[in-house]
């Protein structure tokens, strides 16, 4: 059984508009982890924020999610409460407003166990800690007795992360978490997340618009273009033989080892008229 | 300058405050002895702001007045805000027809002014001071309810609650340990504010006689009785006139600073 199965996901806002995401499925499978690219607007965090069931109450939703063959979609609220943080998880792109700015930064990631286990203030700290040091924070115990604004971009973003990883999740959304962060940052969280998806076999639905970010973390692909997926398969073959045109030219405006000095650059519209929508 | 107006308003409200606490063991004269031959004695040693037409020392009697202004102020606030912050951030994470319904309710009730709803229950209940601080303690509980309101709406548009909901917390979790530690300092700006309304509000329901009876000390009944004699002697109507009039501008300045200080974009550029 699949860990993750979504059936002809449809999610649009408001009637009469064009949907946000329309008939998509895929499944992942426990351990595998899932690429989704696509340009903004393309409906990738509105899939993940979909799957979470955290998507504003506007949205209407139809398909459906089964996480472990329970079903999401329409499942009560403190059902899906259980099941998050604890065996579902998210990352978020932004890690300077993923953090409560009036919590300490140790509290918050305590609100992980303390939503879902018994544990004794003086075991949750020892825990909290451990994973502060595990997702490569220095001085984890300084760190737990900070506020958020005190802490860097990756610092807080590995904060996030051990939130995430907390109890051992079977599966991690990872909406761009690397996205707000600078290139040398991003290449050690990356690094960081492979890592522990790989300790815990976690399961993974990566989220971005950058081929080699997801070229370097997952094993399958999917290229999703207003709303629909255009192309899927595992990452080598999407990235070495990409089929739709959109693919093309997306693999075509990252190679920029390829472009001629002083020529024109190429363009995903080069190659797919409809891209730029 | 922002640091000035939280200063002096402090300054100010510790004034009325320690004026309060001294007058329960100490005022300069009896509040409520009559001395018929000090009668709108002009201000001197034995009477520093003077005596009113009863020839009742007037310091004396403000220090006790500041007692029920402060009084009526803290619990009509208080009360305002125990019923519509709850309420307001209720209705800011659940906004289904329940919730819709509270506001446009708040909204009919912001727009029957307070001075008549305490004719009101005046009317039913008869004049005393805890009908005034209920009437003016129910009247800006929508206010509370609004403002919570906005507040929780913007808190719950950013990231960290979507994190706190995948982390699996409820939406009473997001309540308690999200919202409400990120509105509580608009919420501070708020009860400073209102507790300035609510001086006003007090004393202009004491000067029409709707609040305290004449014989409890308060500053809108003082400024009334020193209203008939203001062309004998401005003393008795000045004097809780001013009192009234800084103490409302102490409220004022404390909230301004309050929210200079409490604000973390001001704050980090001071």
């Amino acid at each position: 059984m699949s860990l993750l199965e979504v059936n002809h996901l449809n999610v649009w806002f408001g009637r009469g508009r064009r949907p946000a995401v329309r008939d998509l499925s895929f499944t992942i499978e426990p351990g595998q982890r899932l690429g989704l690219i696509g340009q903004s607007g393309s409906g990738k965090s509105v899939t993940a924020l979909a799957v979470m069931g955290l998507l504003a109450e506007n949205a209407q939703v139809t398909g459906s999610v089964r996480f472990d063959g329970r079903r999401l979609l329409g499942a009560k609220e403190a059902e899906l409460a259980q099941l998050r943080g604890r065996d579902l998880t998210m990352v978020f792109q932004e890690p300077m407003t993923a953090l409560d700015p009036t919590m300490k930064v140790g509290r918050q990631v305590a609100e992980v166990i303390r939503l879902h286990e018994e544990s004794s203030g003086r075991e949750t700290r020892r825990r909290v800690i451990e994973m502060l040091d595990r997702v490569g924070l220095p001085n984890p115990g300084r760190i737990t007795d900070a506020f958020p604004h005190q802490l860097s971009g990756g610092q807080r973003q590995r904060v996030v992360l051990a939130m995430a990883l907390m109890l051992g999740p079977r599966l991690i959304i990872a909406d761009e978490p690397t996205t707000a962060l600078d290139v040398t940052v991003q290449a050690q969280v990356l690094e960081l997340l492979d890592a522990q998806l790989a300790a815990h076999q976690a399961a993974c639905l990566f989220i971005s618009h950058d081929l080699a970010v997801v070229a370097r973390v997952c094993q399958q692909v999917m290229v999703m273009l207003d709303g629909a997926v255009v192309e899927s398969g595992p990452v080598r073959q999407v990235l070495s033989q990409p089929v739709h045109p959109y693919t093309q030219g997306l693999i075509a405006t990252a190679r920029l080892d390829l472009a001629t000095p002083g020529a024109r650059l190429p363009t995903v519209e080069d190659f797919y008229a409809g891209g730029q929508r | 300058m922002r640091r000035l107006s939280l200063v002096l308003g402090l300054a100010l409200i510790g004034l009325m405050v320690a004026a309060a606490a001294l007058s329960l063991v100490w005022t300069p004269d009896d509040p409520y002895l009559v001395r018929p031959q000090d009668r709108f004695m002009p201000p001197s040693w034995s009477h520093w702001l003077g005596a009113d037409r009863m020839g009742i020392d007037l310091v004396s009697r403000l220090m006790v007045g500041a007692r029920t202004t402060l009084m009526v102020g803290v619990i009509a606030v208080c009360l305002a805000i125990v019923v519509g912050v709850p309420l307001g951030v209720i209705s800011g994470i659940r906004r289904g027809w329940p919730s819709q319904l509270l506001l446009r309710i708040s909204d009919v009730m912001f727009a029957l002014p307070a001075l008549l709803l305490a004719i009101l229950l005046v009317a039913v209940r008869g004049a005393s001071v805890a009908t005034a601080t209920w009437a003016i303690g129910i009247a800006t509980v929508p206010v509370f309810i609004r403002m919570a309101h906005a507040a929780t709406l913007s808190v719950m548009a950013q990231d960290f609650i979507d994190a706190a909901r995948s982390c699996g917390a409820s939406r009473s979790a997001i309540a308690l340990r999200h919202v409400l530690p990120n509105i509580a300092p608009i919420v501070g700006v708020q009860a400073s504010a209102s507790f300035s309304t609510a001086i006003l509000a007090e004393a202009g329901l004491s000067y029409l006689g709707l609040a305290a009876p004449a014989t409890t000390p308060t500053w809108g009944r003082m400024m009334r009785d020193g209203q008939a004699d203001l062309f004998l002697t401005a003393w008795p109507a000045l004097a809780p006139g001013c009192a009234i009039a800084l103490a409302v501008l102490g409220f004022n300045l404390l909230g301004d600073g309050l929210r200079d200080q409490l604000d973390p974009r001001l704050r980090e550029l001071g």
